[in-house]
């Protein structure tokens, strides 16, 4: 291994200590620049000649004649301690944390002010995979929303609906156990299998919320085969002292509140950095533009800590965490049998509906408890090898209220409920660049034990899971080419047994395999970057896929696993254009998704006849799919601050069908698939003009519309109904944030929304309650976050 | 705080909650119930017939197909009919009857009768604020015929509606081949 100054081996302790954790598949970048401008704060003016320097190393530059400057060869994700200086200003010193490239604006005071604001304004991630991240203007106008909702903006994202309480993202058409969720590095395991299990995420914990998307089985683990939504969390205080933020929202439909707020200590002289956050909401019945939504209230009490600190040369991050959601669920879509089902489809209000406003929530109602804990432990093995180990224990629990007799003995007990412990055990050995090489080696053992108890809709199951990773990334700035290479070995074994007299249930099912990734990046000058990415990922198929038997009562279908479906092996490829400059930007991803075995319901010729009467039978089947579309986003500038938007998603899905007469392939459209989608509008931000006059204070403002036209690509065979007609949505979302006090760190975000402006009435064809009821109506929101 | 006291800690809470986590809270049993049988007790007002027919389907849905008795009357006579609603997916059985005479308000039977059979159903019970409901009935048979008997059970109906037979949501739903001879 080459030698080291000591200066430099100084950067790298820095490097590897300073603030960065665990990154598990996501190798630390050490060849990254930092990119920022200085400004003169008192006259606008960029402020040329400016020293940058980081301190401790003998790292430093000076700024151009349009202020800029650029260090190269920094390492992503750490911390750096940042002097700016300059003649005419005061000589400033600031810690800053690199996230991908960044620009920062350094903005100085002339003598009479000690000042320094740091501003990020994320330029497009470097990522070889194509992904989409909310802005966090964005973020912050959505953080009291649910997760899916929260990312329905994205091109390429839809939500897959119950109702209006519970959402689930969906990336390129697929969604539940065909994408990761990733919070803090550690994939979400709870119910994901169900279409009306949400996500038991709090936005509030997230400072980063993006959505890779493509193939990511090689990153995030058997299941991410059409992307994953990923979240990150701010990161802990480096320096000594306290801080932290405080949420309040309100929402006019629904009468709803939330009040968040987290808070950051480190105490002097201590490697020790804390946090504690807390979210709380409750709404009550929605308001849809013709009648209340009965039963659609929701409550929420979220906590979260996050701890990390220095023990030698072993650096530890510790996390506990705890989400519980009570929603309930709409009560006109409570229909027995199949009758009910056409009388409710049938009627253009929602019958048996509760049409007044209550913050009470009723049988039907889902409970939720999410819990979280986790222990990372890394420490670097030489001045290029990082080891780094985790476990994390999850313990999901969800239980579903039916509607049932008030005096019976099942009054006061849940119909269904689900209690699932998922043990992960992780070792990652990273390295920094060797010849421009960067990446690492991992396993990861898994074993989760799911219990139902009798009379549940799936099986208890117990599996085990083990996996082995590469991955490596090439990067030589500033070559324009960028490599990326990944493989990975999945094991699953699962043993899955029903004890009630229902549904007898005795099997071990084996599963094993490989994903693997090619990407590659090519920048073409300073504004235009490509990457194409092809990928290979499996599932095995879900119990509930396997061995499932029942009515699904929001459908009115009968819905039968089969015990023999082999896993779903997906190749994912996609091309993306990325086009870049200060204030125009345009991005276009083609992408084409062939999944070899795709597990779908498969509508039968034939009536199963129960209790509550007849209903048509689906039997879980495979066939060869294929989905292929495009997503499109442009920003246009117009006037001083003033920009045009437009995004566009459009997908088309497929699977092939025999056909019983020759034998011979047909194509058959998927099911539940996204309708083409188009948004644009006008945004405004105070920002815009940024030579002119940058300010600590920030104004922006933003009108939207987003046209969904309607879905006729559906399965000619079944009952699915026709899907509901086109429609557009305007929404109006504004905020301005502005400094408390001469501290940076302290400052007031605020913003207002209005979802759904014209009141429209509509219907989503991603949302299984389209049968009973529309869509809520006007929304105004009003927020504000404190940072103190 | 010592940094190694500090991990040793977080190792202790993180063992602490999954065991808290795995043990601490007993969950109570979930009930999910299952109307698997529907039992139509026919009594002739002259005591010459008495008879039990029954819906029955113990697997739950789906599995082996239910199974139905014929409801074989003799013509011209009167029957006083008790309908009773049972889960027999568990063990011992649950007779489902007594909780859904108790809750009279907010269930309603309903019978439709499809096909010609000579026979008239009128009810001979109320809900205990004297509203339909229909466990109890009349059965009027007349010459011989045939046909079948669709019998819903429906939970919370609004019943202050001058139809409240297409409101609620149904619990049960089963149907008789129905032969007077």
């Amino acid at each position: 291994m080459r030698k080291m100054t000591t200066k430099a081996m100084w950067l790298w302790s820095i490097c590897w200590l300073g603030g960065l954790g665990w990154a598990p598949l996501s190798a630390q970048h050490c060849d990254i620049a930092l990119r920022g401008m200085v400004w003169d704060a008192d006259t606008g003016e960029p402020l040329a000649y400016a020293t940058v320097q980081i301190v401790g190393t003998n790292r430093g530059t000076f700024t151009d004649e349009k202020g800029a400057f650029v260090l190269l060869n920094l390492c992503e994700d750490s911390t750096y301690t940042v002097t700016v200086s300059h003649i005419e200003c005061e000589h400033e010193t600031q810690v800053i944390r690199l996230v991908e490239n960044k620009v920062f604006h350094f903005y100085l005071h002339h003598h009479v002010l000690r000042e320094i604001v740091v501003q990020e304004r994320a330029i497009a991630p470097a990522a070889v995979q194509a992904s989409e991240t909310l802005s966090s203007e964005a973020l912050s106008q959505r953080q009291g929303l649910a997760l899916g909702e929260a990312l329905r903006l994205l091109p390429g994202v839809a939500v897959l609906n119950t109702g209006t309480t519970i959402a689930k993202p969906v990336i390129h058409g697929l969604h539940s156990n065909r994408i990761a969720i990733v919070s803090d590095r550690l994939p979400l395991e709870g119910q994901q299998w169900g279409a009306e299990h949400a996500p038991e995420i709090d936005l509030f914990t997230a400072q980063r919320v993006s959505v890779v998307k493509g193939a990511a089985g090689v990153r995030y683990g058997v299941g991410a085969m059409a992307g994953a939504v990923v979240l990150e969390p701010a990161p802990l205080r480096q320096r000594p002292g306290w801080g932290g933020w405080l949420y309040t929202g309100l929402n006019s439909n629904g009468w709803g509140g939330t009040v968040a707020g987290a808070a950051d200590w480190k105490p002097a002289g201590s490697s020790l950095s804390l946090r504690l956050q807390g979210t709380g909401k409750r709404s009550g019945n929605l308001h849809a533009p013709d009648y209340w939504l009965g039963n659609t209230g929701a409550a929420e009490l979220n906590f979260s800590a996050l701890a990390e600190a220095q023990t030698g040369r072993w650096r530890h991050e510790a996390a506990l965490s705890r989400f519980a959601q009570h929603v309930g669920i709409l009560q006109a879509a409570h229909v027995g049998n199949l009758t009910d089902l056409q009388r409710a489809i049938e009627s253009p209000r929602p019958l048996n509906n509760d049409d007044r406003f209550s913050y009470g929530i009723r049988r039907p109602f889902q409970r939720i408890q999410h819990y979280t804990a986790r222990h990372r432990a890394s420490r670097a093995l030489s001045e290029r090898w990082k080891l780094s180990t985790q476990y994390a224990l999850q313990f999901n629990r969800r239980e579903e209220y039916d509607v049932v007799r008030r005096t019976g003995s099942a009054a006061d007990k849940p119909q269904q409920r689900f209690r699932i412990w998922t043990h992960m055990a992780d070792v990652a050995l990273e390295h920094a660049p060797l010849n421009h090489w960067e990446g690492g080696v991992g396993a990861q053992l898994l074993y989760q034990y799911n219990l139902v108890g009798r009379g549940g809709l799936i099986p208890d199951y117990q599996s085990w899971g083990g996996s082995v990773w590469w991955l490596e990334r090439w990067r030589h700035y500033p070559k324009p080419w960028e490599l990326e290479v990944g493989l990975r070995y999945d094991y699953r074994r699962t043993a899955a047994q029903t004890t009630g007299t229902l549904n007898t249930v005795d099997t071990t099912v084996h599963f094993a395999g490989l994903s693997g990734t090619l990407g590659i990046l090519r920048r073409m000058g300073e504004h235009l970057r490509w990457t194409f990415n092809t990928g290979y990922a499996w599932r095995p198929p879900h119990v509930n896929e396997l061995f499932a038997r029942g009515v699904h009562h929001g459908a009115g279908t009968y819905e039968e696993g089969r015990p023999d479906l082999s896993p779903e092996r997906a190749w994912n490829t996609h091309l993306t254009a990325h086009y870049e400059r200060p204030r125009t930007q345009a991005m276009l991803t083609l992408f084409r998704n062939q999944v070899k075995n795709f597990i779908y319901l498969d509508p039968q010729r034939t009536l199963v006849l129960t209790s509550r009467g007849a209903f048509p039978a689906y039997f879980y089947a495979q066939a060869d799919a294929v989905l292929y579309g495009a997503d499109v986003s442009v920003v246009v500038p117009l006037l001083a601050g003033l920009a045009v938007e437009g995004r566009a998603s459009l997908l088309r899905a497929y699977r092939m069908a025999l056909d019983s007469a020759d034998g011979a392939a047909a194509r058959e459209w998927l099911p539940l698939m996204p309708a083409d989608r188009f948004q644009y509008g006008l945004y405004w931000s105070s920002d815009g003009q940024a030579t002119a006059s940058p300010k600590l204070s920030y104004t922006y403002a933003r009108l939207t519309g987003s046209t969904t036209l309607r879905q006729t690509r559906i399965p000619a065979a079944g009952l699915l109904q026709e899907a509901p007609p086109a429609f557009t949505v305007w929404s109006i979302e504004a905020g301005r944030t502005f400094p408390l006090h001469k501290r940076p760190t302290q400052y007031l975000e605020s913003g207002l929304s209005v979802r759904n402006l014209t009141n429209v009435r509509y219907r989503e064809y991603l949302n299984f309650f389209r049968f009973f009821a529309d869509e809520p109506g006007l929304n105004l929101s009003l927020w504000c976050k404190w940072h103190f | 705080m010592n940094p190694i006291s500090f991990a040793k800690k977080s190792l202790v809470v993180i063992l602490a909650l999954s065991l808290a986590v795995a043990g601490c809270r007993k969950d109570e049993d979930t009930e999910n119930e299952v109307i698997t049988t529907v039992v139509v007790q026919l009594k002739s007002t002259d005591d010459s017939f008495d008879r039990e027919f029954t819906w029955s389907d113990p697997d739950g849905d789906g599995g082996a197909m239910p199974t139905v008795e014929d409801i074989v009357l003799p013509g011209n006579k009167e029957f006083n009919v008790q309908l009773r609603f049972f889960d027999r997916s568990k063990s011992p059985e649950k007779d489902l009857t007594p909780e859904i005479e108790v809750e009279s308000n907010e269930h309603l039977v309903v019978y439709r009768i499809q096909g010609s059979p000579n026979l008239t159903i009128t009810p001979t019970d109320t809900d205990a604020k004297g509203r339909p409901f229909r466990l109890k009935t009349r059965w009027t048979t007349g010459g011989a015929s045939m046909g079948s008997v669709v019998i819903t059970l429906r939970h919370n109906p609004n019943k202050n509606l001058s139809n409240p037979d297409v409101t609620g949501s149904v619990d049960a739903e089963v149907e008789f081949p129905v032969r007077i001879q």
